[in-house]
């Protein structure tokens, strides 16, 4: 690779990708102990460049360049530094050799990467405090620097400055080597490489504000370090599992939210904003994930993010199998988390009133005390329930949490939006099915989705009512007043009218349709209502026939004797 | 047209702050400056205080430059083409290095 295109520009990260693979080098050729000579050997080659291609342009051989200028800054330093350098004549000797190796050579490409994965596995050593081995890999492998990695990881640059210095003392005093570890100790350190890529991956997937762009990188750059590994010869499918669901997840980074920066929850993303590239990255490694008996924490999340990927929409959604997946990763994780999750999955297939249940049931864990999400699930599925005013409450104490800027903003409007309806004239005086759905068994085990709903009216004058809803705004919509019946309808609302047709105003439900009588790609069947209303008692004046299939209607009449009318076209 | 000489004056000790990203940030807007269709010519200066020669009393010295003592080093020159000084300014106020901390002194090529 040359590092730039042919108009000059540089590729993107060129130079902190460069940094990471030329420290990791120059740190096997000096020995880890030297570690800080191999990064200030990679910083001057940079501030070289940044003093000369500012006048005579970025040069063809970019990456190059800067690897030559490293090598012969590190000759220097150990030149100058010759006794502490341990064996100093031997490095200075492999130095000299490798300073005349190209990057792009296939084989130095090749030593490269193998330098690099062994810096990754020694700064997930054992010995290295677990909350300094992100600092260090982003640090040492990723060319970040200590306020880069303070600014994605949200804290101050003497906290990661500090446990970059512990971290490296150690790493001197312990005389680290960059030898790979054996048998069980290798398998032990590719878990805890794969627990420092994925916590700096969830690192960079949390929602925050300001620091947008840096927390993506973080994200990629694990993506980055996951692929490095699955590339190597140590690879296991459980590291294909880890890459599968990081890419399927990156793929959603960029609709997860909107132009202003806030919060779009997944059923409404535009999944055409996810990127396909990356969900096929995600499958690839997938169907690598799966080749062996290994079942990790990896592979069933990365099977969650797999079904979500694979939905065409939000509806074609595999809930129950997701369910399944999170029942399964529950199991393994008992991560209160998770729970929370798979309450989330428990809504969407068994309705809201379970999901409640299962968020009631893990609500007094003391590290979801505090927790926002749990109080907004809740809030959410309380809402669907019906019972505005405790989601009120909920979406109320969510907004006490901690949480980040565009998640507040989410939660406000959320609770504004169950204060408005909350605000309806309706509250106040007790609704039925307030008190008797949720109770009722049907209203767990099945959906009463009606479609459309209009009101149509027995009208003397046709014309007369026209004029009189047009002043209300209402248009007509369809119909033909020659044949006395009009559709009127001002936004989402419609109203019929229909002259001598019959003696009382009809409410009317078209399931399948949505106000703009468009397809609804999931809907409840006009049988499937009939059977649910039948089964709860209510009278039916005309019925639709069960054994028959797409348009039909039934009609019930309330307890004043108002007549309903589901009727379904489709 | 006439020619006009930048002299930048940097300020190494802020380079040494930056990150690899925000390095690679900074020479893309340099080089993307230094493609101006006005710039004519640009070169670095090496990295030393060069040297200063001098007559006194009749006799010539040399002796190091005059910048060993200040931060500020004169780190190179760009040779652009503008009307006046008033547009060579104006061609000038985007320069990168004045965004990150350094001084630009524009001087007419006499008689272009």
């Amino acid at each position: 690779m040359s590092g730039r295109d042919q108009t000059g520009v540089l590729l993107e990260h060129l130079f902190r990708r460069e940094a990471g693979r030329i420290v990791a080098h120059l740190t096997r050729l000096l020995g880890p102990a030297h570690l800080d000579l191999a990064e200030e050997a990679v910083q001057e080659s940079m501030l070289r460049a940044l003093r000369t291609w500012p006048y005579q342009g970025v040069p063809e051989q970019a990456a190059a360049w800067l690897c030559r200028v490293a090598h012969n800054a590190a000759i220097d330093s150990v030149r100058r530094n010759r006794l502490a350098v341990e064996k100093a004549d031997a490095a200075l000797a492999e130095l000299t050799r490798s300073a005349c190796a190209t990057p792009g050579d296939l084989d130095f490409e090749e030593q490269l990467r193998d330098d690099e994965l062994r810096v990754i596995f020694m700064c997930s050593h054992p010995e290295v405090a677990p909350d300094a081995r992100a600092a260090l890999s982003l640090k040492i492998a990723g060319g970040f620097s200590v306020r880069e990695i303070a600014r994605a990881f949200l804290t101050n640059e003497a906290t990661v400055a500090q446990r970059l210095v512990r971290a490296k003392a150690q790493i001197r005093d312990g005389r680290f080597t960059l030898e790979m570890p054996l048998g069980r100790e290798l398998r032990d350190r590719l878990d805890s490489v794969l627990e420092v890529i994925y916590l700096v991956f969830n690192e960079g997937y949390a929602v925050h504000e300001g620091a947008g762009l840096i927390r993506r990188e973080l994200c990629f750059e694990a993506l980055r370090l996951g692929q490095l590994v699955a590339a190597s010869s140590i690879a296991t499918p459980r590291v294909h599992a880890l890459v599968a669901l990081m890419a399927l997840q990156a793929a959603r980074l960029a609709a997860r939210v909107d132009e202003a920066g806030d919060v779009v929850l997944l059923d409404s993303q535009n999944r055409n904003r996810w990127d396909g590239k990356l969900i096929a990255l995600g499958f690839r490694h997938f169907d690598q994930s799966i080749a062996g008996d290994d079942v990790s924490e990896y592979h069933v999340q990365a099977a969650i993010a797999a079904a979500h990927a694979r939905a065409a929409g939000a509806e074609s959604t595999d809930w129950p199998l997701i369910l399944q997946l999170y029942d399964q990763l529950l199991g393994m994780s008992g991560s209160p988390v998770v729970a929370l999750n798979r309450a989330v999955a428990v809504a969407k297939v068994r309705g809201p009133a379970e999901g409640l249940a299962a968020i009631e049931a893990i609500q007094g864990d003391p590290k979801l005390r505090h927790y926002h999400l749990l109080l907004a699930t809740r809030g959410h599925l309380l809402m669907e329930l019906d019972r505005r005013r405790e989601a009120v409450e909920c979406f109320r104490a969510s907004l006490e949490c901690r949480c980040s800027e565009p998640e507040r903003r989410f939660l406000r409007r959320k609770l504004e939006e169950c204060e408005a309806s909350q605000a309806l004239p309706a509250v106040g005086a007790v609704r039925p099915h307030e008190v008797r759905w949720p109770s009722h068994p049907y209203r767990k085990e099945q959906s009463m989705e009606l479609g459309a709903f209009s009101i149509s009216l027995a009208v003397k004058d046709i014309e007369a009512s026209r004029r009189f809803y047009e002043k209300f705004g209402f248009k007509v919509f369809t119909g033909d007043a020659s044949q006395n019946w009009l559709i009127l309808k001002n936004g989402d609302h419609a109203i019929g009218l229909f002259q001598g047709m019959f003696e009382k105003n009809i409410l009317t439900f078209n399931p399948g349709w949505d106000s703009n009588a468009g397809k609804l790609a999931s809907f409840t069947d006009v049988r499937d209502l009939q059977r649910q209303l039948k089964a709860q008692g209510v009278q039916l004046q005309q019925e639709a026939d069960e054994s028959t299939t797409g348009p039909a209607s039934f009609v019930a009449v309330d307890p004043d004797g108002n007549p309903i009318l589901v009727d379904q076209h489709v | 047209m006439a020619q006009f000489m930048l002299l930048l004056h940097d300020n190494p000790s802020a380079w040494r702050e930056l990150s690899p990203e925000e390095m690679q940030k900074a020479i893309e807007k340099y080089t993307a400056w230094m493609k101006k269709p006005f710039n004519l010519d640009g070169k670095r200066l090496a990295e030393d205080a060069g040297r200063v020669i001098r007559s006194q009393g009749g006799k010539v010295r040399a002796t190091d430059g005059p910048y060993s003592e200040t931060k500020e080093v004169l780190g190179g020159f760009y040779l652009i083409e503008a009307g006046n000084y008033d547009e060579a300014i104006e061609r000038t106020l985007d320069h990168p290095h004045l965004e990150y901390g350094g001084t630009i002194e524009v001087r007419q090529v006499h008689g272009s």
